[in-house]
């Protein structure tokens, strides 16, 4: 006997199915970590911040006064390039060769046209929820509590998904105490 | 069951599948794609800008003359708040709903782009700056030739100070064209009033905060009367209830405005017969001896002409009446007259202003209440005879070339003046206007001006104030300052090259800062100094006082006579200025399209106001058209019903009816101003908006006429609560709430529980508040049509009920509704979701994305103020600039509702935070508080019993509106408080 759930079972739930494989983004997932987008200039991190040891504030100089952390202007990149012109000698970028004086050539490209550089996000924020560097880098925690080891990345990929679940872990395990932890979970601390 | 088996689903098979589906959707949702998104850093960083930092600037509002001082908030370099100043002796950092639109001004879609040169079809095409100003300099050059310099007009708004001097400076070395300055509402009466009385032809500051008794003939000091956001506050000042007193308000006009809505007594008088009434109370005055004025001999003979009886007879003000006023006006003292409105735009205005200045002497108000000192520089503007005589000189051809400036006569002026035909005779018009309005839709050459926002300036709006103007950020298109403008021309025409060697309008600004106001003001320090301080305070203020003026012999000379009225009807035909549009300016803003009038709550629309009575006589309900017909044309507008207009009267705002003007004024109501003649009042010549009576029928057309709030009574319903004075002087007993007993035990809060006090008896109903909250929030403009389906998303709303056993529309309550924020709310409980809840420090809180939008919440909400959004409303760019990006902009299916400003709430903790210290009493101020000219909203900790907001909370006024449901708000309202029954 053919019953109604026998159809539905064999119509509708690969309907269903395809619906959601439809819908699944083509995306990885959790930790299984991507590679970070590719940039306008081969910048690296581990030559400025790892190699060099140049105090992530010295570039995202708002990160300790203002929500956000804020990137370099080109004239701040030029405030050392102007002097490091950089060796002409091939460096191992993410496993592609590349020529370090080239790339720094292009930072002068950009500020002798007088036009920003057009980074590409690596960090997403998402939606519906507001964020503040500041009391985060107050409260005292460092840069790789979030961001990772930067500074030994030549290209910058994100090591924690910023998501909410991540977020209230790190929220539950620093609270003080109970008032702290009512505090810090109340969901207007980031929706609003 | 054996249905079940037959056909149908089983239960359990059909949760089986919702299972797999539901699955399916928490793996489609689980991980959204991130979007490619580029930063883009600066090149160079400009030295005042931190990202996610607001910087606050001073400058000064130009959107009518009263030229408040403001604090314009930037973020990332986009101006996005303006709030009042509180160094300026004007506003003290309050602003009206009009000053806080400015933005929406600057970052208006319809802007006018760039220059505009109109082709050789007659349309206006976009042209480079360089050939706009090749134009003019072209045009400038040949009549210079032709020796015509004369014949150049130069019609301008208010504007006083340096920009006002270049335009005269250069029309002088041009040749001598003529400098007309027009605005709408010149207060001409006033001047010509005082001079007469008192020999100085200024207008004078009145010092309404120090008033007890304020007798008001007609002055709308709360919406557009000389100052209305400064007479706010000081109105506030003196007639909120305080330490078991409280000043008191007579409006003398036809029509109750909101000013008379807000008053303690309506004299419900016949339209511009008002001199005679202050004389009937002078005349009381003096026969019984009341007061000992030395010079009141001097006003005998004049006064006996008008004992209360005849009095009576002229005004339709019973005998008694008179009597009493006349006893209160120098008995309740300090008292001020003060004249305004409708009473002094008839024929006899300046009779009338005159009448009211012989009361003011002879209760010595004059140098008490009446401050000739802080004189307002709106007496300095050109007379209307001179604005009619100019359209003349253009209908005559004697026009070369018109330049026109922040203003629209083809709109403010009555057709029957004909300046539209006027205009066609000058061979070449400018505008320098922003937008494409009546006016700069007959110009040739458009060279569209920064806004204020753009720009430097200075605005002295009255002695003692020196507004500077400072431009917030850089322009939004291609506009340019007209001082530049006029300057590049200078430089470059023969023979007046030397005269203008500044290179911009700042350089020419500073220098006249130097030489004029720094000698002045400052001698002592040096320039620099003076200059940075000046721009960062927004300019100097100073105190100034009052010289003697003695009554002149030439009042008694003063003949009184009736107004004269053109027109065969039977109804008088009042046109009021719009609290929302003013003179019609205001109207391309959403913001205030979407702001509810205060007394019709109407929005988007005109209406005209007609007595009960009247209309049942006519057979209109609300929303019939009713036909206003006048010798000189015929307008339609939708009818409202209201107790607070003479039955003989009908009353139309001014401000809407726009031909041009941008989308959201386009052919939206009907401009009065249309039907209006040239009558003007007879000794000074002012324009008399009152001088026309009309016929009025119906249509037979019906629309609903699209209000906010649909009711007018709150019926049975204790909302917005009053007491008497005699009441509440007695002691308030036997009203208190005893307190339910709860299941749930209380909710913990820490540090913090926020609270507010909303004075009902400070509250003038005037809108700013909701304007501030639209600014600060993001809250969307949903246009017409949605509001007449109830989805008016305002955050705060003004509630405005009419008293029910009133005869009139005095006294009328506004309570501010928003959202309780109570301890036991009903939107809690019945999300599925758990969407809103109540946290830690007493606050509703609304997640966004939590919400699914099933509205329960509002459905059970007590008081009505959360609201739906039924679409994902749009800003067309640039409109969307203006966005606050502290606040999250809802979309489509969410709730939403007040928040207490929440953003600011974490703003100011964090500041704290970073001092080590709580947050202070008044550290938090939502946008509504801040706005509030009258200072009726006060915001703080409830947990703090020092607070402002405890201490106001524990009021014997306090009261939680609609308490017996037990929802524990957070805002405690304070009663009204009125005067007792004469």
């Amino acid at each position: 006997m053919r019953r109604p759930i026998t159809i539905l079972s064999f119509v509708l739930l690969p309907i269903l199915i395809l619906l959601g494989l439809y819908f699944y983004p083509i995306y990885p997932t959790a930790e299984s970590s991507i590679k970070g987008p590719t940039q306008p200039i081969l910048f690296s991190h581990k030559i400025h911040a790892g190699d060099n040891q140049i105090a992530c504030q010295y570039c995202h100089s708002y990160v300790a006064i203002s929500p956000w952390a804020g990137i370099p202007s080109v004239q701040k990149c030029m405030g050392c390039h102007s002097q490091v012109a950089g060796r002409d000698v091939e460096y191992q970028y993410d496993g592609k060769k590349i020529n370090i004086k080239k790339e720094i050539q292009k930072v002068k490209e950009y500020w002798d046209k007088k036009t920003p550089i057009p980074w590409v996000k690596v960090h997403f924020l998402p939606q519906h929820a507001h964020f503040t560097h500041k009391r985060h880098i107050l409260r005292g925690f460092e840069c790789k509590t979030c961001h990772g080891a930067v500074e030994e990345m030549d290209v910058v990929q994100k090591v924690n998904r910023l998501e909410m679940g991540w977020c209230v872990g790190c929220h539950t395990k620093n609270a003080k105490d109970e008032e702290e932890l009512t505090r810090l979970k109340d969901c207007l601390t980031c929706h609003y | 069951m054996s249905d079940g088996k037959k056909g149908g689903i089983k239960r359990r098979d059909f949760l089986k599948i919702i299972g797999v589906a539901g699955g399916t959707a928490v793996v489609t949702g689980g991980c959204s794609p991130e979007p490619v998104e580029q930063i883009i850093p600066y090149v160079i960083p400009p030295d005042d800008i931190i990202p996610g930092i607001p910087k606050w600037y001073a400058s000064t509002c130009t959107e009518c003359p009263s030229g408040c001082g403001v604090l314009v908030k930037n973020r990332e370099g986009r101006a996005i708040k303006i709030e009042g100043n509180p160094l300026s002796p004007i506003n003290s950092g309050s602003l009206c709903a009009r000053g806080q639109a400015a933005l929406q001004g600057l970052y208006n879609p319809d802007r006018i782009r760039g220059p505009l040169s109109r082709n050789s079809s007659g349309k206006l095409q976009p042209i480079s700056w360089d050939n706009a100003e090749k134009a003019l300099l072209e045009k400038i050059q040949e009549i210079q030739k032709q020796g015509k310099g004369n014949k150049i007009v130069f019609l301008t708004n208010h504007i006083t100070g340096s920009f006002g001097n270049l335009i005269d400076k250069w029309l002088g070395a041009l040749g001598g064209g003529r400098h007309i300055v027009y605005e709408t509402f010149a207060h001409e009466p006033m001047k010509e009033a005082n001079r007469i009385a008192f020999g100085t032809d200024k207008i004078p500051t009145y010092h309404i905060e120090k008033t007890k008794y304020l007798l008001s003939f007609g002055a709308d000091f709360l919406e557009t009367w000389l100052s209305p956001t400064e007479y706010a506050k000081k109105f506030s000042h003196s007639h909120s209830y305080n330490n078991k007193a409280m000043g008191k308000l007579v409006q003398v006009e036809p029509r109750v405005s909101l000013t008379g809505a807000n008053a303690d007594e309506w004299v419900a008088i016949k339209p511009g017969t008002e001199a005679f009434l202050a004389l009937g109370i002078a005349n009381v005055i003096i026969s019984e001896g009341l007061v000992t004025n030395s010079e009141a001999g001097k006003l005998k003979g004049l006064l006996a002409n008008y004992p209360p009886d005849k009095v009576s007879s002229i005004t339709d003000v019973p005998e008694e009446t008179i009597k009493r006023i006349a006893k209160e006006f120098v008995e309740l003292g300090p008292s001020l007259a003060i004249g305004g409105g409708t009473a002094t735009t008839s024929s006899n205005a300046t009779q009338t202003l005159v009448a009211i200045n012989i009361l003011n002497y002879l209760a010595g108000n004059i140098g008490e209440t009446v401050n000739f000192g802080e004189s307002l520089t709106i007496s300095q503007v050109s007379s209307f005879k001179e604005v009619a005589s100019f359209v003349d000189s253009m209908s005559k051809g004697e026009v070369e070339l018109l330049l026109i400036y922040n203003v629209n006569p083809a709109f403010t002026l009555p057709e029957s003046l004909k300046f539209e035909e006027a205009i066609k005779k000058v061979p070449f018009v400018v505008s320098f206007s922003s937008f494409l309005d009546e006016t700069t839709e007959q110009a040739a050459l458009v060279l569209p001006d920064h806004t204020t926002i753009e720009r430097w300036g200075d605005l002295t709006p009255r002695e003692g104030v020196y507004g500077l103007i400072q431009p917030v950020m850089s322009p939004v298109f291609s506009t340019k300052a007209t001082g530049d403008v006029i300057l590049s021309i200078s430089n470059q025409v023969d023979g007046i090259k030397d005269q203008f060697t500044w290179k911009t309008f700042y350089d020419y600004l500073r220098d006249s800062w130097k030489n004029e106001f720094q000698p002045k003001l400052a001698p002592e320090k040096d320039f620099e100094t003076f200059w940075n301080e000046a721009v960062q305070g927004g300019g100097l203020f100073m105190q100034v006082e009052s010289p003697q003026v003695q009554l002149s012999d030439g009042v008694a000379a003063v003949q009184f006579t009736e107004p004269r009225f053109q027109g065969e009807g039977d109804m008088y035909f009042v046109s009021y200025p719009s609290s929302r549009y003013y003179d019609g300016r205001g109207a391309n803003k959403p913001w205030l399209q979407e702001l509810p009038d205060p007394i019709t709550t109407a929005v988007w629309d005109s209406w005209a106001e007609i007595h009960p009575n009247t209309a049942k006589k006519l057979g209109v309900k609300e929303g019939d058209f009713l036909s206003i017909e006048s010798p000189y044309g015929k307008i339609e507008a939708q009818a409202f019903i209201y107790k607070g207009i003479r039955p003989d009267t009908v009353a139309v705002p001014l401000g809407l009816g726009h031909r041009s003007y941008g989308r959201y004024a386009e052919k939206r109501g009907v401009n009065p101003i249309a039907i209006l003649p040239v009558a003007t009042d007879e000794i000074s010549g002012g324009f008399a908006w009152l001088s026309t009576k009309v016929k009025v029928s119906k249509t037979g057309k019906w629309e609903k006429l699209v209000k906010a709030q649909m009711s007018m009574s709150q019926g049975d319903r204790a909302i917005a609560q009053a007491v008497t004075l005699k009441e509440i002087q007695n002691g308030l007993h036997g009203e208190e709430h005893h307190e339910e007993p709860d299941i749930y035990p209380p909710h913990k809060h820490i540090k913090h529980r926020w609270g507010m006090s909303i004075d009902l008896s400070k509250c003038t109903g005037c809108g700013a508040c909701v304007t501030a909250c639209y600014a600060e929030n993001n809250v969307a403009i949903v246009g017409k049509e949605q509001v007449s389906r109830g989805r008016y998303m305002g955050w705060i709303r003004i509630d405005r009920f009419f008293e029910d056993d009133s005869e009139d529309g005095a006294g009328t309550r506004f309570l501010p509704m928003l959202c309780q924020h109570c301890d036991n709310a009903p939107c809690e409980p019945v999300c599925p979701v758990y969407a809103t809840y109540h946290n830690y420090e007493g606050l509703n809180v609304m997640v966004y994305n939590r919400c699914v939008g099933t509205r329960y919440c509002s459905n059970n909400c007590t008081y009505k103020v959360r609201k739906f959004n039924w679409f994902s409303y749009k800003w067309p760019e640039p409109l969307n600039w203006q966005l606050n990006p502290d606040v999250t902009v809802r979309s489509v299916g969410v709730m939403e509702k007040c928040t207490f400003c929440s953003q600011r709430i974490i703003f100011a903790k964090d500041n704290a935070k970073d001092e080590g210290r709580d947050v202070r009493d008044g550290e938090v101020t939502p946008a509504c508080a801040q706005a509030c000219p009258s200072k009726a909203i006060v915001f703080g900790n409830l947990m703090d019993p020092e607070s402002n907001v405890s201490r106001l909370s524990k009021n014997e006024r306090g009261y939680h509106v609609l308490q017996e449901i037990n929802t524990k708000p957070s805002i405690t309202y304070l009663k009204k408080v009125k005067w007792d029954k004469a």
